[in-house]
């Protein structure tokens, strides 16, 4: 069995001249949580698709749990909820999550006991015999998760669960996710773009932007890396403040916050600000370092992204020129 | 795939779909008992040649052909390309079982389906008849004989249609884009081929030799006759055949000699011939029924959905 639960090796997948996914490489490793960030159109519901087998790659290579892309055993081992799971129009519930696990290789036995446990697990018991077709979004988020996770898979892999549900379901649908993942010991793979809200999910950060992985590293690894150091200051005279660093720090009033101040030496600017306070008889009212934020973070490689291309477009304007 | 087969067929097996084949049972069973109720009735071989000709032709054009043909082809068609479309071949792909097994299944759940639909509507048809009709014993149990023979011919309509069916379903991404070229492919190779045929037959009849290689009429009816000959054939005069062999071929002619143009009334109706044997016919429509199905299996094998 492989160390990795997912490998995928210079994986490029185009449609006609557009490239969705451009030579990705990477390895999960299992027992991890992984959230794979980035805008709209940057490739992160193709990745899955690929992952899945439910989109061919036009060319390099992968393996889950040591099998190939799309085989059955690959296949035995994820489970996957869509961006827009789409249902049987005529299923009700209990029928739906029963097919389901007949489909996944259950006996028609151990389906309905496994679609009963899942019913309980999910709260849907009271409306097993209802249409799927007919419930709210966030039920129908809730059977997609519990469709993915009927044959007890080893790995799932979760397109945008939040997607187009109120703040309340959401909520749901991450406790949700954090207690199956608990409880059964999974690996998951789960894409948004909601970044606040995956922070507090996900153990590794994977960041994707026109195709290509632009971030691979456990998220406080990641926050580490992008870590711009800003700590903020409030005190009974914040114009002296900024005065008496500047040339030294980029400081900035933000009015009703107090002094912004970023640094890459943080420990050296906690200690001229204090020493600033003292020496100028200042009252200190607040001084806090503010963590990186998932989105935070997100906009800054994005920012560096575009940053990097427009360089990149002006060097080679350059030489065109 | 032994849910995917039951699915399917429970899906084949619709109330609208039965709907169809009952009604369509119904109406033959109704038009061929209202037929059989004349009043001259002749010697009792030229009689039952009658009925058995008018049975033929129900089972032919409105069983067979009306009935079969578009429940296959709704549900061929739909197989692959309505479950993209709706979005939920997504969840059944990411199950884990082959994509080949999974359009086994339902290959297998359709036909099948479609199978009892036809049983249903050829027994409804009899009973009606029976019931209607007021026959003699030993007319309706050789009117019964038949059974097995359009069960056979049946079999050979569903294999070809819902091969080209389901190969169309896994080209396509909607339903519809994969019925419109089926719907075409039933107008220019069954309806036209009729007319031009009943416009060359009454301006001679040259050509018509020609018109039989691209004719599906006439390559189903001969493939008809060839599975009707198995339970004796018909045996009767050239009056009574020049409709159905003048359609397709559905009749061998034993009055005159098959490969010569006769006249009525001084209008040359036909050439009944045999430029294709049935075997070649059987052959190809065969190979083309297997290639569909390999192309279908090999194109879902590699499909982006």
């Amino acid at each position: 069995m492989s160390e990795y639960c997912i490998v995928l090796d210079h994986i490029t997948k185009k449609f006609g001249s557009f490239t969705a996914v451009d030579d990705i490489s990477l390895k999960l490793e299992t027992g991890r949580i992984y959230g794979m960030v980035g805008p709209n159109g940057a490739g992160k519901s193709t990745t899955m698709a690929l992952i899945m087998g439910s989109l061919f790659p036009t060319s390099g290579s992968g393996s889950v749990f040591g099998h190939p892309l799309a085989s059955p055993e690959a296949l035995k081992v994820l489970g996957y909820s869509p961006e827009f799971t789409s249902f049987y129009s005529d299923m009700k519930c209990y029928e739906y999550l029963w097919y389901m696990g007949c489909l996944s290789g259950l006996s028609p036995d151990e389906a309905a006991k496994r679609t009963n446990e899942l019913l309980d697990q999910f709260e849907l018991q009271d409306h097993r015999d209802r249409k799927v077709a007919k419930f709210s979004t966030g039920m129908k988020k809730k059977v997609s998760l519990a469709q993915a996770m009927i044959h007890h898979p080893k790995m799932l892999l979760l397109d945008e669960p939040t997607a187009n549900l109120d703040p309340t379901s959401r909520q749901e649908i991450l406790d949700t996710v954090r207690r199956m993942v608990q409880d059964e010991h999974l690996t998951v793979l789960i894409s948004s773009h909601v970044l606040t809200e995956l922070e507090t999910v996900i153990s590794h950060v994977l960041m994707i932007d026109h195709g290509k992985l632009i971030l691979n590293a456990p998220i406080a690894e990641a926050q580490e890396m992008f870590k711009q150091g800003i700590l903020w200051v409030d005190t009974d005279d914040n114009e002296k403040l900024v005065l008496g660093l500047a040339g030294r720090y980029k400081a900035e009033i933000v009015p009703d916050e107090g002094v912004r101040i970023t640094t890459k030496e943080m420990d050296r600017l906690k200690k001229d600000v204090v020493g600033l306070v003292y020496a100028n008889g200042m009252q200190l009212n607040k001084l806090s370092e503010e963590v990186l934020s998932l989105d935070s973070l997100y906009k800054q490689m994005m920012e560096g992204e575009k940053n990097g291309s427009d360089t990149e477009k002006d060097a080679s304007g350059n030489a065109e020129a | 795939m032994g849910v995917i087969l039951k699915r399917t067929l429970q899906e084949t097996l619709k109330l609208s779909a039965v709907i169809i084949s009952l009604a369509a049972g119904l109406l033959g069973g109704l038009v061929l008992a209202k037929a059989g109720a004349v009043d001259n009735v002749p010697a009792f071989s030229s009689y039952l040649n009658y009925r058995l000709i008018e049975q033929h032709i129900t089972v032919f054009f409105l069983i067979c052909g009306a009935m079969l043909m578009v429940i296959v082809s709704a549900v061929g068609t739909g197989l692959i390309a309505g479950e993209v479309h709706e979005g939920t071949f997504r969840i059944l792909v990411s199950k884990p079982n082959s994509r080949v097994s999974i359009l086994l299944g339902k290959v297998l759940g359709m036909l099948i389906g479609s199978l009892m639909l036809m049983v249903m509507s050829l027994s409804t048809m009899y009973v009606m008849n029976y019931l209607c009709g007021n026959y003699d014993g030993n007319i309706f149990i050789k009117l019964l004989s038949y059974f097995p023979a359009y069960l056979m011919y049946g079999l050979i309509v569903t294999l070809f249609f819902s091969s080209l069916a389901v190969l169309l379903s896994c080209v396509a991404k909607k339903r519809i884009i994969a019925l419109l070229p089926m719907l075409l492919v039933m107008i220019v190779v069954l309806v036209l081929p009729l007319v031009v045929r009943l416009v060359l037959s009454l301006r001679g009849g040259a050509g018509l030799d020609k018109l039989a290689f691209v004719d599906l009429n006439y390559h189903f009816g001969s493939m008809f006759r060839w599975c009707t000959e198995f339970f004796g054939g018909i045996k009767g005069t050239s009056g009574q055949l020049e409709i159905p062999t003048l359609l397709m071929n559905m009749f061998k002619q034993t009055a005159i000699d098959p490969d010569i143009a006769h006249q009525t009334n001084g209008a040359v109706l036909t050439t009944v011939n045999d430029t294709i044997p049935v075997t070649v016919l059987l052959g190809v429509y065969g190979a083309l029924t297997l290639i569909n199905y390999a192309a279908g299996f090999a194109i879902i094998r590699r499909k982006d959905v």
